[in-house]
């Protein structure tokens, strides 16, 4: 197992926004990571991050206890995160940018340089390399998340609603991304509200309500689930399936 | 074809280095050895609030740790203050680390406001502290022309050399910093902390390093600046003035930029020389408003500073030709 | 004294809670208003408690003027937009203290005769100078006046869901651009209160904004920047902790204890007793 959540919960205050939380993902997994909003999704994404830390429960990478590790030290070693509202940095080049993620692999200006431009290539930015990024529309931007990510080396990608809002074109085109990524051999957990397109896509689900985990199983099972379609999916997925 | 980089520097250097052959006048070789003084200590400032986005302004106490070190060590134990120079440099990066430490959790303008009461503790302390000389500050005699002892009469000359020195030196680590992961690094805890985080930069560790560096070579000028004037006192190097000031040719020439600090300060010292000198009791205030004017001007037109200009005038005298993208300036 | 503090913090807090922005120049609108109190004093023969309301109007309006002119630019800033600020309201203070000096020359300046001069009170057996303590009624006034501004009334509540969430205002039609100019002249205004009364019994020169400004930005960060009631809280243990302090060291080194308190703020609770970080 590359990633193993075990028991977590995490409150805030009063508020309970985990409640013993337990999954995995394997090497070279999709799961993705769904529930209606207020579920607890961003918390829990938060903490496999290493940006919060768990109240009670462990989490586990590559067999290392690493609860409560800080968000660099997990970025060190394999998880990359994206960021919902995009935080680029705003006043580099794409090049620059994604070289800030390379950099967590070598201490070498050069090596991090052709890192980057390999990863800017095979995600597709190569057009727009030496454009700062304010000039770059949200979805470049959103890809440029990614590419940062991915200079990391990790083994795992933690991908927070990056096909949300986007055309189906671009859907498509982020589909695509993320099959890219699959292919050579980097686990992705995505949170996501986008079903038509998740679906298809992932390996497993893990279906979070209220801050307890509620279903996880393959997509054609979780669809079928009663006690999900009644709290998230709806009725328009169980005529589908 | 265009210059940059190391070629302009080198070249730049060619220039500095042989002005003193058309200035002869010590009024105006003064000037020139302030120039160079400023362009170094504001691009000391300029590591940690320009490229890492840590806006100090405590940077004076620094600079007098420095001055206080070295003219400690050569009035009471004789040691030379090319050595006390180096160590002052060291203590005020000790002192920068230990400020950093507590203060650099703080954000935005929480740290600026932090760096300045740290700053006037240390100002107090000094103005207090009788082994120092307290209020009365410590008079460096004249010993005799030497090199050893830093100390010269007959010419400005030595010195605006040595404070070239500090200053190229500076500028060549800048540069190679720059470009270097340490570079990087940093302007993407300016750009975005939390980003920077999760791709794996440890801010503070970060952070501490630009503190460190600049701490150093802003103590280093502290040691020249004793030597240069033979006489210090917390009134001319620890106050908060002077913590401006240092900050003041960055934000002018080019905040995170290589040249910035340089193009600020060989506008803005010269100007209130000049203007100090010419206008007098009757002008007093005048530098101030000048200073503040374009300061003002700066942060509201162009924050990108002189040097953002300059490179706005290039864009589009190349008629639509890029900037390397890697320039690091 | 701490009252007076607590004033002029309000004033700071204020506009920093409603868009982010830390007025560096905030000591020298202060300074303004005690240049202003001094030389309408002189030119009027006013007695100053009786220009505590003209005072105030022209520092509300140059607070506004400050807001439209200056920062608003600053605002529009591609990057680092709080670095723009910091600069443009230092620039701004740097040219208000030159602009000081020119005029009335580093000299210091006091109100000697008016109303409430040289006289004092004998509280509980200790004599207060009546001055100060005037001082202290007035902003104390001031301060609830302000709270009374921002709680009651609907301008108040514009100014507070403004500060909450800045990009919502505008779909329920609360005109930002207004509530940020209302916000400095109120600042201003605010500040300009302390500073009439401070000339009452203080010196007045070009660097005196300066050191009240620091005590202020310790005040504010210590109340928590964006609460008033912070800032109130602030200004009194600062005030309390700069006696005391004045008491038990040699004057020159009075300021020590505040920074103290500061550095012990900044390393326990960087967010201050009330505020939002």
């Amino acid at each position: 197992m590359l990633l193993e959540v075990d028991d977590v919960s995490r409150h805030f205050g009063g508020v309970l926004a985990n409640q013993n939380i337990s999954l995995t993902v394997a090497e070279g997994e999709i799961l993705g990571l769904i529930g209606p909003n207020g579920a607890g999704k961003s918390t829990l994404f938060n903490i496999i991050a290493g940006a919060l830390k768990p109240s009670e429960g462990r989490i586990r990478f590559r067999g290392e206890d690493i609860t409560g590790r800080g968000p660099s030290d997990c970025c060190e070693r394999g998880i990359a995160r994206t960021f919902q509202v995009v935080k680029s940095f705003e006043a580099m080049t794409v090049i620059e940018n994604v070289m800030i993620g390379a950099f967590c692999r070598t201490n070498s200006e050069r090596l991090a340089r052709g890192v980057a431009r390999e990863v800017i290539e095979w995600t597709g930015l190569d057009s727009r390399r030496d454009a700062l990024a304010a000039e770059l529309t949200p979805p470049e931007k959103r890809r440029l998340e990614v590419a940062r990510a991915l200079a990391t080396r990790p083994k795992l990608l933690l991908l927070d609603e990056v096909l949300a809002g986007l055309t189906p074109i671009e859907a498509q085109a982020g589909v695509r991304l993320v099959r890219d990524i699959h292919a050579r051999g980097i686990a992705v957990l995505m949170v996501e509200h986008v079903m038509e397109v998740l679906m298809p896509l992932v390996d497993r689900v893990v279906v979070l309500n209220l801050g307890k985990l509620l279903a996880e199983g393959r997509p054609a099972d979780i669809v079928r689930n009663e006690e999900v379609i009644a709290a998230y999916l709806g009725e328009k997925f169980r005529a589908r399936a | 074809m265009r210059l940059q980089g190391l070629p302009l520097g080198a070249a730049v250097l060619a220039l500095v280095l042989a002005a003193p052959l058309g200035v002869r006048d010590p009024f105006f070789q003064n000037i020139l050895i302030l120039t160079a003084l400023y362009t170094a200590l504001s691009q000391a400032w300029n590591l940690l609030g320009g490229y890492c986005g840590q806006v100090s302004l405590g940077q004076a106490l620094f600079f007098g740790i420095g001055a206080y070190t070295s003219t400690i060590l050569f009035t009471r134990y004789g040691v030379s203050p090319l050595l006390g120079m180096m160590l002052g440099g060291l203590l005020a990066a000790l002192v920068g680390l230990a400020v950093g430490w507590p203060c650099f959790r703080l954000r935005g303008h929480y740290f600026v406001i932090a760096t300045i009461v740290v700053a006037e503790t240390g100002y107090l302390l000094f103005l207090n502290w009788d082994w120092a000389g307290a209020a009365t500050g410590i008079l460096i005699p004249f010993k005799g022309e030497s090199i050893v002892d830093f100390q010269f009469q007959t010419s400005k000359l030595p010195f605006y050399y040595g404070i070239v020195t500090i200053a190229a030196v500076l500028w060549l680590f800048s540069y190679w910093i720059a470009r270097s992961k340490w570079g990087f690094y940093w302007r993407a805890v300016r750009g975005n902390p939390d980003a920077a985080e999760s791709l794996g930069v440890r801010i503070f560790r970060y952070k501490m390093a630009a503190a460190a560096a600049s701490a150093f070579f802003t103590g280093i000028c502290g040691s020249f600046y004793a030597q240069y004037v033979s006489y210090i006192d917390p009134d001319s190097v620890l106050t908060f003035n002077q913590s401006v000031l240092i900050s003041l040719p960055s934000v002018l020439g080019g905040i995170g930029t290589l040249w910035g600090p340089a193009v600020g300060a060989v506008v803005l010292i010269p100007m209130s020389e000049l203007v100090r000198a010419y206008l007098g009791g009757t002008g007093q205030g005048t530098d101030l408003i000048i200073y503040g004017a374009l300061i003002m001007a700066v942060a509201t037109l162009k924050p990108e500073g002189l040097c953002g200009l300059i490179a706005d005038l290039r864009k589009r005298g190349g008629r639509g030709a890029r900037p390397a993208a890697d320039e690091g300036a | 004294m701490g009252l007076i503090y607590a004033l002029i913090a309000a004033g700071l807090s204020l506009i920093f809670g409603l868009m982010d922005i830390v007025n560096f120049a905030h000591g020298e609108f202060l300074m303004t208003a005690m240049y202003l109190t001094f030389g309408l004093h002189v030119l009027l023969t006013l007695d100053p408690l009786a220009l505590l309301p003209v005072v105030a109007a022209l520092m509300f309006l140059l607070g506004v003027l400050v807001y439209r002119t200056a920062i608003r630019r600053a605002m529009q800033a591609k990057t680092s937009v709080w670095m723009a600020q910091i600069f443009v309201t230092f620039g701004l203070a740097i040219m208000m203290r030159g602009l000081a000096q020119l005029i009335f020359t580093p000299e210091y300046r006091s109100i000697r005769h008016h109303w409430l001069s040289e006289r004092s009170v004998n509280l509980l057996g200790v004599y207060l100078s009546l001055p100060q303590l005037a001082a202290a009624g007035v902003c104390l006034l001031g301060f609830l006046g302000l709270y009374l501004l921002i709680a009651r009334t609907d301008f108040g509540r514009a100014l507070e869901a403004t500060r909450e969430d800045k990009e919502a205002v505008a779909l329920v039609g609360i005109n930002r651009d207004l509530i940020f100019a209302l916000g400095w002249g109120i600042g201003g205004a605010v500040v300009g209160i302390a500073g009439v009364m401070l000339a009452t019994f203080y010196y007045i020169y070009p660097g005196v904004g300066a050191n009240f400004a620091l005590v202020a930005f310790i005040t504010v960060a210590l109340g928590g920047f964006g609460s008033l009631g912070g800032a109130l809280l602030g200004g009194v243990i600062i005030g309390l902790v700069e006696a005391v302090t004045a008491m038990l060291v040699e004057p020159s080194l009075k300021s020590i204890g505040i920074y103290a308190v500061y550095m012990l703020v900044v390393l326990l609770r960087p967010r201050g007793l009330f505020g939002y970080l």
